[in-house]
């Protein structure tokens, strides 16, 4: 009689064990779901940011703002950068140690007489916290836009 | 006596027996716990990530889409001294002028909402009379000196700001 019940409750015991460990491997794989959802839901957040800010710089250049008429006011530089809340960074901020958690690389063809051509990459600042360092996306782009102007002989 | 020693042996049997069994059941509850706390610690978790997951994309919609609305209206309006920033009541209005006469179109911010009204200035209409587009925490317009280029910018979380060139010249002649 002890021994039939000795045996039962060994087969419960092992029946809750694999179900733990059924359980375990679940929430192994729940959890790592909740976490890519939450760096996508994060990654949405700033590309939504970059269109914006790319698209700003663009219609900034468009309308042909001379160099005195840059994305800070002074002239246009080859990198511009943001701090988390995704405002300007101008120099005086980035020699003040403001974080430059995002930066744009400005890649500008311009000529007079000539359609011009400009390339926004807002990408993830050296600053960033969240910054990858994996081999898929090392220069961690959020977002690229190219635009063109057509820029009137003098 | 042999025969008390005897029977008492059965008895230490089924001391031992049900003692085995205790720590069995003992253990199997205990596990059975684990169990139970592990599951409502992976829901907890997952109802704490859907909501932030949740909240995160409102403040994206509430930011992006009141700033690409009024980008929308600034680019369908765009024609000669046609978008202007004016101050009404001491609020910012980005005022865009329409095809239908002297009917203009106003958005500012007022209670807590972007709000747009289309009338005629000469009608008496005011700021009060708007229609509530999108309900955000704050949102800011502005314009340069040159009046060629038009600042938008949402407030609080979820915030954003917007740039816009007007392609007209916003009004000077070129």
């Amino acid at each position: 009689m002890n021994s039939r019940k000795g045996s039962s409750s060994g087969i419960f015991l092992m029946e809750m064990i694999m179900v733990c460990g059924f359980f375990l491997l679940c929430a192994a794989v729940c959890i790592r779901v909740f976490i890519q959802a939450d760096s996508m839901s994060r990654l949405a957040r700033e590309m939504n940011q970059a269109v914006l800010a790319a698209e700003s710089v663009a219609d900034r250049w468009k309308v042909g703002a001379s160099e005195s008429e840059g994305p800070s006011g002074g002239g246009w530089p080859d990198q511009i950068s943001w701090d988390q809340d995704w405002e300007l960074l101008d120099v005086t901020d980035l020699d003040g140690g403001a974080k430059a958690w995002y930066t744009a690389d400005l890649a500008r063809q311009e000529a007079p007489g000539m359609v011009c051509h400009m390339t926004i990459q807002v990408r993830r600042g050296e600053d960033h916290p969240r910054r990858r360092q994996d081999a898929e996306d090392p220069e961690n782009i959020l977002y690229t836009l190219e635009v063109e102007r057509y820029s009137p002989a003098p | 006596m042999a025969g008390e020693a005897k029977a008492a042996r059965p008895v230490e049997k089924g001391n031992m027996g049900n003692h085995g069994q205790l720590i069995n059941v003992l253990f199997t509850m205990l596990l059975f716990l684990v169990f139970v706390l592990c599951a409502l610690f992976t829901v907890l978790i997952g109802g704490q990530v859907y909501e932030n997951i949740n909240a995160r994309s409102q403040e994206n919609f509430t930011g992006s889409v009141a700033l690409q609305y009024v980008a929308n209206k600034v680019r369908q309006g765009d024609r000669e001294g046609g978008v202007n920033v004016i101050v009404v009541d001491g609020t910012p209005v980005l005022e865009i002028a329409s095809d239908m006469g002297d009917y203009v179109s106003w958005i500012y911010y007022r209670d807590g909402a972007v709000c747009e009204l289309f009338s005629d200035p000469a009608d008496g209409l005011g700021l009060e009379d708007g229609l509530k587009i999108l309900e955000c925490e704050g949102f800011d317009v502005g314009q340069s000196e040159d009046k060629r280029i038009i600042h938008i910018a949402t407030e609080g979380e979820g915030s954003g700001s917007l740039s816009l060139a007007l392609r007209s010249g916003g009004g000077i002649d070129e």
